[in-house]
C-alpha cells in the first residue's frame, strides 16, 4: 500500500517516511513519520505503544461526496481513519491499544476565516475517531500558522514544528 | 465494483476538461505573460528596482503534485487576494524571507539589511501593500484583455511555510469545486542584481472561470 512507495531518508539507521496530501504512512520503531507544511489539513497520528507501531495520514477535507474520491485514499477524514487503522493492524498493532494525536487545521489567511475549513476538519476527524473507538490523547490544532509534524515510533511523541519553534505533544 | 467504475469515469471527466490543447496553452501563457509584465512593471516603478521576469508557466496539476513541486518548509511572506467579477479565483503573491526583508528596507527607506524580521504591523503592511499592488495590476491586465471587470478583495497577509499557504488555498478551491486539479499560473520575477529580490505570483482560477476564459480566448482568435 502507501508504505511501499514511501520516500525515505536514512539518518542513523532511522528512516523518515513522508506523507503527501491524501497519503498515509505506517512504520514500526525506530522509524519516523513526517508530514510537512500542514495548513488547514490535518495530520492524524495513530500509535500503539506496545507494538511500537505508528501511522500518519495527511487529511485534506472532512468528507468526500459520492464518487468524488478521484485521488488518494486518505484525502477525506471519514475514509482515512478506517484505512489507516487497517494498515496498522497489518503491522501487528492492536486497535484497543491504539491512541490518536492530531495537529493542523489552521487558517493561514484571515480572508479564509469565514470558510472554517481547518476547524471543520478538526471537528470531523475527532468525531470519526470517536465513532471508530480510538481515544484522542493530544491535539495541536487551529490558529493561523503552518505546522510540520513528526511521529517518533519509539516514543509515540508527536513533534510539532512551527515558525516559532518545536514542541512535543 | 460499480463504485470503482464511477470513480474511473469521474477521473476521465476531470482530465478531459482540464487537459489543455496547444492553442489553449499558448493563449494562457500569453495572457499570463501580459499580466505579469504589467504587475512587475508597477513593482519596478514603486521600488525603483530593475526587475527581470521569467517566462510565466501555465500548468494543470493535481493537488498532490503541486505540493511536490515546491520547497514546502521554505519561509515566505504571502499575500492572498480573492478575485470576483468577470472571473473568479484566488491569487497568491509570495516573497521568500530574504526578499521580503529587502523589500521592507526599500519601501521604508531603511539601509539594506536593516530589517531583520517580519515581526510588527509595519513590515506586514509594507509587504501587504506591495503584494496588493502586484495583485491588482495583474488583475487589471487580465480585465483589460477580456474587457470585463475584476474585483480583488482586500489582501490578507501571512508569514509562514510556503507549503502550508499553497495547500490552504488549494483546499479552499478543492472544497468549492470538488476538483482534484488546479490550474496554476506561475510567474517568477527577480531583481537584476545577484542574490536580489525575487518572488512568485500564483493564480488559481475557479473551474468555471477557466472554462469561460478559454472560450473567450478562442472567440478572440476567430
Amino acid at each position: 500500500m502507501a508504505t511501499e512507495q514511501s520516500k525515505s531518508e536514512s539518518e542513523d539507521g532511522v528512516e523518515r517516511y513522508y506523507a503527501g496530501i491524501g497519503e498515509m504512512k505506517v512504520a514500526h520503531n525506530p522509524h519516523q513519520l513526517v508530514i510537512m507544511g500542514l495548513g488547514s489539513c490535518i495530520g492524524l497520528a495513530l500509535y500503539d505503544g506496545h507494538a511500537k507501531v505508528g501511522g500518519i495520514a495527511h487529511i485534506m477535507l472532512p468528507e468526500g461526496k459520492d464518487g468524488s474520491n478521484t485521488g488518494k485514499c486518505c484525502k477525506f477524514a471519514d475514509r482515512a481513519i478506517p484505512l489507516l487503522l487497517k494498515e496498522m493492524l497489518r503491522y501487528k498493532a492492536v486497535k484497543e491499544r491504539t491512541v490518536a494525536k492530531i495537529a493542523g487545521g489552521a487558517s493561514m489567511f484571515s480572508a479564509m476565516d469565514t470558510l472554517q475549513i481547518g476547524d471543520r476538519n478538526s471537528i470531523v476527524v475527532k468525531e470519526e475517531l470517536k465513532k471508530t473507538g480510538i481515544r484522542l490523547v493530544a491535539e495541536e490544532t487551529g490558529g493561523k500558522y503552518g505546522r510540520t509534524v513528526t511521529l517518533d515510533t519509539c516514543t509515540g511523541k508527536l513533534g510539532v514544528k512551527t515558525k516559532d519553534g518545536i514542541k512535543s505533544i | 465494483m460499480v463504485k470503482k467504475m464511477d470513480e474511473g469515469e469521474r477521473q476521465v471527466f476531470w482530465d478531459s476538461v482540464l487537459e489543455l490543447n496547444a492553442f489553449q496553452k499558448d493563449a494562457l501563457n500569453e495572457l499570463g505573460n501580459i499580466a505579469s509584465c504589467h504587475a512587475v512593471t508597477s513593482l519596478a516603478e514603486m521600488t525603483g528596482l530593475t526587475i527581470n521576469i521569467a517566462v510565466p508557466t501555465v500548468e494543470v496539476v493535481s493537488i498532490e503534485d503541486a505540493e511536490k513541486k515546491m520547497e514546502i518548509e521554505k519561509m515566505v511572506a504571502g499575500i492572498f487576494v480573492q478575485i470576483d467579477g468577470g472571473f473568479s479565483g484566488y491569487l497568491l503573491v509570495l516573497f521568500p524571507e530574504r526578499s521580503a526583508l529587502s523589500l521592507v528596507d526599500i519601501l521604508m527607506g531603511k539601509m539594506p539589511g536593516e530589517t531583520k524580521s517580519i515581526a510588527t504591523e509595519m513590515e506586514e503592511s509594507a509587504l501587504m501593500e506591495i503584494g496588493n499592488m502586484l495583485a491588482s495590476s495583474f488583475c487589471d491586465a487580465i480585465a483589460d484583455f477580456f474587457q470585463f471587470s475584476l474585483l480583488p478583495t482586500p489582501p490578507s497577509f501571512a508569514f509562514d511555510m510556503m507549503g502550508a499557504m499553497v495547500e490552504n488555498v488549494m483546499i479552499v478551491l478543492a472544497q468549492a469545486q470538488e476538483t482534484n486539479h488546479v490550474l496554476l499560473f506561475k510567474c517568477d520575477f527577480q531583481e537584476e542584481t545577484e542574490g536580489g529580490i525575487y518572488g512568485y505570483i500564483l493564480l488559481f482560477p475557479h473551474h468555471d472561470s477557466l472554462k469561460k476564459m478559454l472560450s473567450m480566448l478562442e472567440a478572440e482568435v476567430e
